[in-house]
């Protein structure tokens, strides 16, 4: 009789300590739920190009963050992708869920990408250098200049400023970098601009009622300096998530993916890789809005680099394994 | 990853102190489930606690209740609830059957009262996220006394989740362990046992 691997008939004994923090530090993480990233490259056409797969080191403190508020009521801090800190809505059995939801090419949920090669830390909440939905090429000066104003009220937030070439939305899914004021070194996702405001905080989306606010940690001030940065931009396609299916024995899982196709005109290295989750967040009795979560970020142990036209696909496999 | 790590510990102990640790080995299959449908998963069939197929759908139905507020700040609800109390949170029994990952309850689920073979369930406690780098962690934790008149062997933990289906409240099994043989608790009469379960993710 042939034996699958995954079949385990032998179990051995597990190692036992003397307290709960000691088995912490020093227990093995053999069985538990495991997230594996796979990530392809494919041709225009769709042929594969090469595959890789990576056990990833990183949830985040947000993950946890949402485990607690899913098991018990009460409001639970965590920080939101712009730095912010935020109560998840946990006043029920409803709320918050992870959230990935499938929409078309939006950027704020699910698998993401950038190019920081910095190490992940527990309490990270950013990709260090993201890449969001488009078509542009890395820039990191796309324009730059002082504020005439700034407006700032949770979750609104928007720079004025009047410039030549300034053109409607010429700056969406863009970074936009304060480089003085009380909000010096914030970055935040631009998700669109009119032809003298650029937004990275709005309200009065339509739609599913989840948003993609990126709020400064602190009021900018008047006339702070900015600038708009580019740190490339790959064609979201939207969320597949896969039906959980088991061996019979052992393990269950499921997978959650999404391709990023590079329309640059030319190549593009992808260094990062995380998973962004939309939860509720608001005080007891009063939802307010969903806001983007990083739960997990890895930096690729070999960069990817997608020639023009090529599409990477990020797959992220939950695995439970008793 | 995300990994369990469970603790037992006497709190009045006749005689010599007792504490145990390990590694959780055994989140089931549920656990997968839920996070399936939280994520936006279309719907999946699930196993209660006694043993009924509920096919969940939709990110709303989907949950890992195991506390309401009522019985002080971050505890697990107390016992005007049926529902919500002993089989919800961390569970005990005395099954030594290997752990499955299609486990859907206990193998020998010891129930909440003062005959012979039940123990009493306190309320529990979830406390907050606590980070101490590279960990990022939360502890579930309850304690039982046995006030049976005997003494009770525990052999196996376990933590279920409270979900609300259709038109009522079920319970799901999320993880289960099975304690090795010189790890089995036995509770004498007046003892209490706390059993803390800690849910840690490594970045």
């Amino acid at each position: 009789m042939i034996i699958a691997p995954s079949k385990k008939l032998i179990v051995p004994p597990y190692k036992r300590f003397r307290s709960l923090d000691e088995a912490m530090r020093k227990a093995d993480d053999g069985h538990s739920i495991d997230l594996w990233a796979t990530v392809e490259v494919k041709d225009p056409n769709g042929f594969s190009q090469g595959r890789t797969s990576f056990r990833c080191h990183s949830f985040l403190k947000q993950f946890i963050d949402y485990l607690v508020s899913k098991t018990r009521e009460g409001w639970i801090a965590s920080v939101d992708w712009a730095g912010n800190s935020r109560s998840i809505q946990s006043t029920g059995l409803s709320s918050p869920t992870l959230s990935f939801d499938m929409a078309t090419s939006i950027p704020w949920q699910g698998p993401c990408v950038g190019t920081g090669l910095t190490a992940p830390t527990i309490n990270d909440y950013k990709l260090e250098k993201p890449v969001w939905h488009g078509t542009g090429a890395a820039n990191l000066s796309v324009y730059s200049g002082t504020a005439t104003s700034t407006y700032w009220t949770d979750p609104i937030h928007y720079v004025s400023k009047t410039a030549a070439g300034w053109t409607v939305n010429a700056f969406a899914n863009m970074t936009l970098a304060y480089t003085s004021g009380a909000a010096n070194g914030w970055e935040g996702r631009i998700d669109n601009n009119t032809a003298t405001l650029c937004y990275t905080g709005q309200t009065g989306f339509a739609g599913n009622g989840n948003h993609q606010q990126a709020f400064p940690t602190a009021n900018p001030g008047a006339t702070p300096t900015f600038v708009v940065k580019n740190y490339g931009q790959l064609t979201y396609s939207t969320i597949a998530i896969s039906v959980p299916t088991d061996d019979g024995a052992l393990q269950s899982k499921f997978s959650i993916s999404r391709d990023f196709t590079n329309n640059q005109g030319g190549n593009f290295t992808v260094n990062e890789c995380g998973l962004h989750a939309s939860m509720a967040v608001g005080t007891i009795g009063s939802y307010i809005h969903s806001f983007p979560f990083l739960i997990v970020r890895d930096v690729l142990g070999s960069p990817v680099t997608l020639a023009n036209g090529q599409i990477m696909t990020l797959t992220y496999n939950f695995i439970c394994n008793a | 990853m995300i990994t369990s790590f469970w603790e037992i510990k006497k709190l009045n102990p006749i005689g010599a102190p007792f504490c145990r640790a390990a590694a959780g080995r055994s989140f089931v299959k549920n656990l997968p489930s839920i996070l399936y449908i939280e994520a936006g998963g279309a719907s999946v069939l699930m196993t209660d606690m006694n043993g009924g197929g509920r096919t969940v759908s939709g990110k709303y139905t989907a949950d890992l209740g195991m506390c309401q507020s009522g019985g002080g700040e971050n505890c697990v609800r107390s016992y005007q609830n049926y529902l919500w109390s002993e089989n919800s949170g961390i569970i005990v029994g005395t099954g030594t059957t290997a752990v499955a990952y299609n486990n859907s309850s206990l193998a020998a689920k010891i129930a909440h009262g003062t005959a012979t073979g039940q123990l009493l369930y306190y309320g529990g406690l979830i406390k907050d996220t606590a980070v101490e780098a590279p960990y990022a962690y939360f502890d579930v934790s309850r304690i039982f006394e046995n006030q049976s008149g005997g003494s009770i062997t525990i052999a196996e933990l376990g933590m279920a989740c409270t979900m609300y289906y259709s038109t009522q409240y079920y319970q799901f099994l999320i993880c289960r362990d099975v304690l090795d043989v010189a790890d089995r608790v036995i509770l004498a009469h007046t003892e209490m046992l706390k059993v803390t379960y800690r849910i840690r993710v490594t970045v």
